[in-house]
């Protein structure tokens, strides 16, 4: 384990990994204050610009930007009631009425220094995990990896959002969609239509703009002006007694991370759900008592500390099975691939340095965007009143240029479009988005794990024990989400 | 008349079913091949078809998902979206340094900015495109039909 440390801090303390990380943390920064830019669409937008990075820079980058978001987003969650990412929309309730009492920069405080150290715990429990994970990994074969590819999809499809029919459409899309071009098994060209292009397949990088970043781009473009915010006096005494709030409440502070990092690890749970059930299990029965009660630090650090611990839970089945759990942790399995590496139980035992290293960028992502922010706080939440119309046209030339970059391809911007069509019409009509993806990533490794489980064991596969429990959890998953879709149906309930 | 929100299940199955299709009269690919796109496009069609059966029916969507309260029409959002997919024939005349430019600049000036702000964005756009992408990280970008 020490060594396995050591080895990792070295990979880590590599100039251009650094410098590329803290690039990624100022940009996540700034994308989390912007309202309507959330970690997905950040990811998305910075996937193209990876190329020909050394992996652990280029999945850094990644990482760091997508950390940084959410701390970016609570300080305009607290100060102006608009979250910059969704999953900051918890903190609003309390961080806002904190504001409004004229105790902003308390809140700020608590939310900065629960997110910072949610995070380090969080990667402390990543780096305690893998090693822990390794021998149980190496049991799984390629039935077992078949059917957890499957249950992955089936929870994101079924239990991310909306009706369960319409996550099976999405992901079945994405499956579909991941058949075009060379098959791996047989060398064969799948529905290329006599287009070079296509003989390779639909690039991951197009697919994830246009379905992302798109749909963001429309929104704004379409968004009014908000109107400019008053400045707020940084006085540090606030900011300082903010962050000693947290850790005059342990229990709320670790039972928020705790939560963070189990949703985390599930897959489908949602990256939203861990900061609403950290909210609920902080404020829940006072909120019985005065359904009114708003401005209670509570509410700030508990959705803060999951949020930012969530992250960690979720990189475990992204970096010991290949499996992610939620959309980010597919975009950044996406990073992983477009830099030549495939997360899964080999990577694991060929790599732990390297997954180790990420734990260790986690980590200090968090802490250093939480430090960057305090003085920043005040003025930075200023940027969120930027008018939507300005910032579209300028993602707009970055998203177009990214694409093109990738593969000095036109038509690869051209699939951007098309996708974001696409994009538009599954965020109008509540599609899966992420379902999508996780389809799309997953169909080649889902059909060659199929291909050779046939080959070894015929369909009897399914009866080898751990994927029996796989084949239950899979029946499970499907019987609860019609559950929850039945309850939601029924007169007077609303969904989620 | 087909209601709007049937147009997502109709066009996914109608055109998985169209490449299924061509897979085997058109292709010709045998069972190893076809398999997978089979299975996949089997749950594609098959959720599909009782979403749309159910549109043709009648309403029974809830209310828009958090993420979208506020938002215009359908036509409303495809009207931005062809304005800033003009962006594509500006790239392919003027290439990725001027083509953005005048977009950013014919965007802005649409949507009520002035004319300083327009042209001190639309310049900066283009030096951010050429000094970083070009001059720095050396990318072959497309210069337009006259470049």
């Amino acid at each position: 384990m020490p060594d396995v440390i050591s080895s990792a801090l070295s990979l880590v303390a590599h100039a251009p990994t650094l410098l590329v990380a803290l690039a990624g943390l100022s940009i996540g920064l700034v994308c989390g204050v912007l309202p309507g830019l959330s970690g997905l669409t950040t990811l998305a937008i910075l996937l193209p610009f990876i190329y020909g990075m050394e992996p652990l820079t280029g999945v850094g980058f990644l990482l760091a930007a997508h950390a940084a978001v959410y701390t970016g987003g609570s300080v305009t969650a607290i100060l102006l009631g608009i979250p910059g990412a969704p999953a900051n929309a918890a903190t609003v309730r309390d961080g806002f009425a904190l504001h409004r009492q004229g105790r902003g920069l308390y809140a700020v405080g608590a939310a900065l220094t629960a997110s910072a150290l949610g995070g380090l715990l969080s990667a402390l429990a990543l780096v305690l995990l893998l090693p822990m994970l390794q021998p149980v990994v190496l049991a799984f074969g390629a039935p077992e990896i078949f059917l957890l590819a499957l249950v992955g999809i089936a929870s994101v499809a079924l239990l991310d959002q909306g009706e369960p029919l319409k996550g099976l459409v999405a992901a079945g899309l994405g499956l579909f969609l991941a058949t075009f071009g060379y098959q791996r098994i047989t060398g064969v060209p799948r529905f290329w239509m006599e287009s070079d292009y296509l003989l390779d397949g639909i690039r991951l990088v197009p697919l994830v703009l246009g379905l992302f970043a798109i749909p963001e781009i429309v929104r704004l473009a379409d968004a009014g002006g908000r109107p400019a915010t008053a400045g707020t006096a940084l006085r540090w005494r606030d900011l300082a007694r903010g962050a000693a709030a947290v850790l005059e409440r342990p229990w709320t502070f670790l039972r928020s991370v705790g939560i963070g990092v189990v949703v985390g690890i599930v897959p489908g749970v949602g990256g939203e759900t861990a900061p609403y059930l950290a909210y609920a299990a902080a404020r829940g029965r006072r909120d019985q008592d005065d359904a009114r009660a708003a401005g209670d630090i509570d509410g700030v650090i508990a959705p803060e500390a999951s949020n930012n611990a969530k992250e960690g839970g979720s990189l475990v089945p992204t970096l010991a099975l290949g499996i992610p759990g939620s959309a980010a942790m597919a975009l950044l399995l996406g990073g992983f691939l477009i830099l030549g590496i495939e997360p899964g139980p080999d990577f694991l035992v060929a790599h732990l340095d390297m997954a180790t290293a990420l734990a260790i960028i986690l980590a200090v992502t968090n802490l250093v965007s939480a430090l960057l922010m305090v003085p920043l706080a005040a003025g930075v939440a200023k940027l969120a009143s930027v008018r939507g119309q300005l910032l579209a046209p300028v993602l707009l030339v970055l998203v177009m240029v990214g694409a093109y970059a990738t593969g000095n391809s036109g038509a690869d911007v051209l699939f951007v479009f098309l996708f974001g069509a696409l994009g538009l019409l599954m965020r109008r009509f509540n599609y899966s988005r992420p379902a999508l993806v996780l389809g799309f990533i997953l169909g080649p490794i889902l059909e060659t794990y199929l291909h050779i489980s046939l080959q070894a064991y015929g369909p009897a596969f399914i009866t080898r024990p751990i994927s029996l429990t796989l084949g239950l959890m899979l029946v499970g998953v499907f019987a609860w989400s019609y559950l929850r879709s039945r309850n939601d149906r029924r007169p007077g309930v609303t969904g989620p | 008349m087909i209601r709007t929100d049937a147009i997502l299940p109709l066009l996914a199955a109608g055109m998985t079913l169209l490449f299924l299709l061509s897979g085997w009269l058109f292709y010709d690919y045998g069972w190893v091949v076809m398999r997978f796109p089979l299975l996949a496009g089997a749950l594609t069609i098959g959720a599909a078809l009782p979403l749309w059966l159910r549109h043709r029916r009648g309403p029974v969507e809830p209310g828009p998902p958090p993420d979208r309260h506020g938002d215009g029409g359908i036509a409303a959002e495809f009207s931005h979206y062809l304005a800033i997919a003009a962006i594509l024939p500006a790239v392919w005349i003027l290439g990725f340094v001027l083509g953005p430019a005048l977009f950013l600049l014919a965007f802005l000036r649409w949507h009520g900015t002035g004319w300083g702000l327009a042209a001190a964005m639309a310049a900066g756009t283009a030096l951010f495109v050429h000094g970083v992408f070009v001059q720095l990280l050396h990318l072959q970008l497309h210069g337009g039909v006259f470049g």
